[in-house]
């Protein structure tokens, strides 16, 4: 099935002021894969002109909502040209193209939702406070949508365009990745996790968020959660 | 003296600004134009704020209403952060649209 060839799997690159970069980032995932998607989140450097000399497709949204908002908008776009599986995947550098393969495979088996866990796969450089939030993150996310996961907050995992379509991150910040675990789990969709690799660089630290703003991703959740 | 004057003066400037939204805003203009009376009777009759003050517990009159002022303050503020959460939803959808409208693909290089 096309599933299992490259063909269908799109990949979606949400990019904020990434110009330094997010070319080798795409360059080396359009080396393996055709369908690339970068989402420039209203960047305020170069990011969307370092990109227009690569052979992708290139949104930019026009005010700068969040990452949870650029996920959803290549998410959107890469349904409308009729992906069949899509990869999310971060523009700062930490993710190993070799590990969407094996996402990809975990879909091929059945599952409707592979998520990649640096828990259970491995990590270059973690922070001891990154660990320390990133555990009790992972507590919270058990406590309020029942699943059992060993990672909460990775942004490399993949889902068949079924799983795609009945979901809408409406969380435009950082909320979104527990926002999907829950809505996932809603939909009782089958969700596997994947052991994947995480690099941490000095660029990718000073870049990724804080330790400090899980207090405030917890914070959003909750308002939400009193909202409906 | 002078306050009753002054301070008629401005809840008569809020209630006339509320009755010039009364097209736009109904229910929200109705009820800032009653709050506006109300005042407006409060301090031309301070015996009014007094004996509703004592009926319900409370010493004074202006205890009252500052009383009462803290609840109004904390659902304006939740109505306005309702208000902004839809506004911020609409400026993604309309954001979105954008984007995906203006989308680069590999065949316009």
């Amino acid at each position: 099935m096309e599933q299992s060839s490259d063909f269908g799997v799109w990949i979606v690159v949400p990019a904020y002021n990434e110009e330094q970069v997010v070319h080798s980032v795409v360059s080396s995932l359009l080396q393996r894969y055709e369908n690339v998607v970068v989402v420039d989140d209203n960047s305020q450097d170069h990011t969307y002109d370092v990109l227009t000399d690569l052979k992708l497709h290139l949104l930019r949204h026009p005010t700068n909502l969040g990452q949870g908002a650029a996920l959803q908008t290549g998410i959107s776009y890469a349904l409308q040209r009729g992906a069949s599986v899509i990869v999310t995947f971060d523009s700062d550098g930490q993710h190993a193209v070799g590990d969407i393969e094996v996402l990809c495979r975990a879909l091929a088996g059945g599952a409707d939702v592979a998520l990649g866990s640096r828990f259970l796969g491995a990590t270059v450089r973690m922070p001891l406070l990154r660990k320390i939030v990133l555990k009790i993150a992972i507590l919270y996310q058990r406590l309020t949508s029942g699943l059992k996961l060993t990672d909460a907050h990775c942004g490399l995992r993949a889902m068949s365009a079924k799983a795609a379509k009945s979901i809408l991150i409406r969380e435009n910040r950082m909320a979104h990745a527990s926002e999907l675990i829950e809505q996932f789990a809603k939909l009782n969709l089958r969700i596997e996790e994947v052991p994947v690799t995480i690099t941490y660089s000095e660029y990718s630290l000073v870049k990724g968020q804080s330790s400090l703003n899980a207090i405030n991703i917890i914070l959003q959740l909750l308002m939400n959660r009193f909202r409906k | 003296m002078t306050i009753k004057l002054i301070l008629i003066a401005l809840f008569a400037i809020v209630g006339l600004v509320a009755l010039s939204q009364m097209r736009t805003a109904r229910i929200l203009s109705s009820a800032l134009m009653i709050l506006c009376a109300l005042a407006m009777l409060s301090v031309l009759f301070d015996e009014f704020a007094i004996r509703v003050a004592n009926a319900v517990g409370v010493g004074r009159g202006a205890d009252l209403i500052f009383y009462l002022f803290i609840p109004a303050a904390l659902l304006t503020q939740l109505l306005l952060y309702l208000n902004c959460k839809s506004l911020e939803r609409s400026i993604t959808e309309l954001s979105r649209h954008v984007a995906l409208a203006n989308a680069r693909t590999p065949s316009d290089n």
